[in-house]
């Protein structure tokens, strides 16, 4: 039967465009279906984000149209259905739109480590450690190459003498750039704690790996530190998934923007061909495919999972969802470090990732920032503050604001969340303008992972202790937390059908021509950044892609099928 | 509809702000603007009386002395003076006196031009005008002696 696709890809972030690049340059017929919209031009964008009263992660991309029809929880405060605080809350979100949320991502690109691969086999068994925290079916060896084409196509900066071999996960290549420098502040912190100890563990700043230019790479310029990178690169220098939706349509696959995809449906033999979709005119059309591959990432993947009624005969489609759990602390350096400059961060700690205490608590990266207190209202609460209640005005006021925004630091931690069963994504009863669900949401950081926050804490108090920080402000509940932006979880990945929804490929267990590519797929989390590490898998999905695209050669290929034109408004 | 503004207006409103701010540099096309701003808020009663009580002041000496005494120190006029450097600082003004600060910026030139970034040693957000690492080093732009 001649389909009009072989391969349609729904969602053009960085793991659908990624997979999409690379089926077109095998010269398969690929459409990449975005329920979003194409960016207007950045310096358009620079401007929304430069006039905007929030200055938001969505504050350059708003657009009312797609704001409408393809809500986000970046663009709607309330389009998570989930408990109203002070009710735990799940806190990360998302864009929809062409390119996906590596629009507003920072850029941070380390690994999981060798053990994060492996939690259940090393830390099982003590009644602490969470029943949902498993082994994954692949190893870090098994996507060690990938990573490494990974860092190739994003462009990646690193330093190979502090990242290769960390916790026993080498490097076979090295990275593509050299490491994105630390920042004045950066130096200065691993002065003054580089090689003490905390519990035993020692403090060691490195910089972290970004897929932030370091060097003229790709076509795109070096990075000229303007410092929001969250929620928008001004000059490109920083990777986003619209560098791999421009190779996709070079290579030669389709791209239907502004179209919501809505159903799926099952054949008789299982198998999936025919993609509803509804375009912001309302109108509902199909489209046909030899294979699909969802990439819709970790909430509206599950979504549109359920509301098709497939791939779930292990029940665990939505279930697991995941972040990192995130929290600042702030002080006041003895000394001036000059925030406000350079990346929002550029170095971190990998020391308190892993050990044998991942037996009972989560483990956690360090970072730290260029930001200064900006989280805390930096530097418009300061001049509020000295013009408002100490008077001050003229050179005074300039002294005053000076001296106090540039010994302003702010360390901050991502841990690790455990899977959890009941930790979920499910259909709501509200729906959006396209009478699609909203997610219904349901999330309570576990235990373990509230234990690794407390360390956490607490570790970052000791660092401000050992750099001699006055104004110390740890926050005052123990269990607050943000979100980290890293959605996560939700199809996971096993070697079980009754326990997962994909296989080591990313290939549905239910479906053998559905694949779900992004961290969606990740059935644990480690602590770092998981943009790297989808993009890895995702790239390995489009090998097996490939080969089972050629092991059953595109029927209309071989007809000479004519390609659709473009979905009717 | 914005009533068009005295030129005296205008200059009282720099002369004023340079004193403020403690930047002789202002450009007064941007400071036209956000004269404009502030007279179609509703702090325009409040600036107005500022001026007015500035203009009073200019023929007597030690000019920056009776601005900090008789109109910083005055309650009344100290918020909306606190909006006339916030302006000049960040382009920024705050629409309330709620613990959360709320701001309405203008322009994207305004808000690049915010002058609190330069003498914290810093940029806008956005426009580093730098190169690659520049992070790493003290700031080129460091105000002198306050090392």
């Amino acid at each position: 039967m001649a389909r009009d696709f072989d391969v349609v890809v729904i969602g053009a972030g960085v793991a659908g465009a990624m997979t999409a690049y690379r089926l077109a340059q095998d010269g398969a017929r690929v459409l990449m279906l975005e329920a979003g919209s194409r960016n207007p031009a950045r310096a358009q964008m620079v401007g929304a984000y430069a006039t905007a009263a929030a200055k938001t992660l969505h504050s350059p991309y708003g657009n009312p149209e797609t704001d409408s029809m393809a809500p986000s929880p970046d663009s709607s405060a309330s389009y998570y259905d989930q408990p109203p605080a002070p009710h735990t809350q799940y806190k990360s979100t998302y864009e929809r739109r062409t390119g996906g949320s590596t629009w507003h991502w920072l850029g941070h690109t380390p690994r999981m480590l060798r053990s994060d691969f492996k939690m259940k086999t090393l830390y099982g068994g003590s009644r602490d450690f969470p029943p949902g925290m498993v082994d994954w079916p692949i190893t870090y060896d098994d996507l060690e190459p990938w990573y490494c084409e990974a860092e190739h196509e994003m462009g990646v900066a690193g330093s190979d003498a502090e990242w290769d071999g960390l916790s026993g996960s080498p490097r076979s290549k090295p990275f593509p750039m050299s490491m994105i420098w630390p920042s004045y502040s950066d130096d200065w912190i691993a002065q003054r704690i580089n090689g003490k100890k905390f519990q035993g563990t020692e403090y060691l700043v490195r910089s972290t790996p970004s897929a932030r230019n370091s060097q003229l790479y790709d076509g795109r310029p070096p990075c000229a530190g303007n410092s929001i990178c969250v929620p928008l690169c001004p000059i490109g220098a920083k990777y986003d998934g619209a560098v791999h939706v421009a190779k996709a349509t070079a290579a030669g696959a389709a791209l239907w923007e502004q179209c919501v995809v809505n159903k799926l449906d099952q054949d008789a033999d299982g198998s999936v061909h025919t993609i509803h979709f509804v375009t912001y005119g309302g109108v509902q059309q199909t489209v046909t495919a030899n294979l699909v591959v969802i990439a819709a990432h970790a909430i509206e993947t599950p979504k549109l999972l359920l509301m098709s009624g497939i791939a779930n005969s292990s029940g665990a489609v939505g279930r697991y969802l995941m972040d990192h759990l995130s929290k600042s602390v702030f002080g006041l350096a003895p000394d001036k470090l000059f925030p406000f400059r350079g990346p929002p961060s550029t170095s971190g700690l990998e020391s308190f990732r892993d050990g044998d205490f991942r037996k009972r608590r989560a483990g956690f990266r360090v970072s730290l920032n260029n930001d200064g207190w900006s989280r805390k209202g930096a530097p418009y609460a300061e001049i509020i503050d000295l013009v408002g209640n100490q008077k001050k005005i003229g050179a005074e006021l300039q002294a005053a604001l000076f001296e106090r925004v540039t010994r302003q630091v702010r360390l901050s931690c991502s841990v690790e969340v455990a899977p959890d069963f009941n930790n979920q994504v499910q259909l709501s009863g509200t729906t959006d303008a396209l009478n699609i669900p909203h997610p219904k949401i349901t999330f309570m950081p576990p235990d373990y992972s509230y234990r690794g926050l407390s360390q956490a804490t607490k570790t970052m108090a000791d660092m401000l202790r050992l750099l001699g920080a006055t104004g110390v402000d740890l926050g005052s509940d123990d269990k607050a937390y943000d979100g980290a932006g890293h959605i996560m979880g939700t199809c996971r990945m096993g070697d079980n059908p009754k326990t997962s929804v994909v296989d080591a490929q990313c290939r549905t267990h239910d479906h053998r021509n559905v694949f779900i590519v992004g961290s969606a797929v990740f059935p644990t989390v480690g602590s770092p950044n998981p943009t790297l590490t989808l993009a890895a898998l995702a790239l390995r999905a489009a090998k097996d892609i490939a080969r089972q695209l050629g092991a059953k050669p595109s029927s209309a290929k071989s007809s000479g099928g004519a390609k659709p034109k473009g979905p009717r408004r | 509809m914005i009533s068009p503004k005295p030129a005296a207006m205008l200059e009282q409103f720099l002369a004023l702000s340079r004193i403020l701010t403690g930047v002789d540099a202002l450009d007064p096309a941007l400071g036209s603007q956000y004269l404009d701003r502030l007279l179609s808020s509703p702090l325009e009663p409040s600036v107005r009386l500022i001026l007015k009580r500035f203009h009073a002041l200019k023929s007597e000496a030690g000019l920056a002395g009776q601005v900090q005494k008789k109109i910083v120190g005055d309650d009344e006029l100290r918020p909306t003076v606190c909006q006339m450097v916030l302006l000049w600082y960040t382009s920024a003004l705050r629409d309330n006196q709620s613990p959360a600060i709320a701001l309405r910026y203008g322009t994207q030139e305004e808000y690049f031009s915010g002058l609190a970034w330069r003498i914290m040693g810093a940029h806008p957000p956005g426009l580093s005008g730098g190169y690659f690492g520049h992070w790493r080093y003290r700031p080129d732009n460091e105000p002198p002696g306050k090392t």
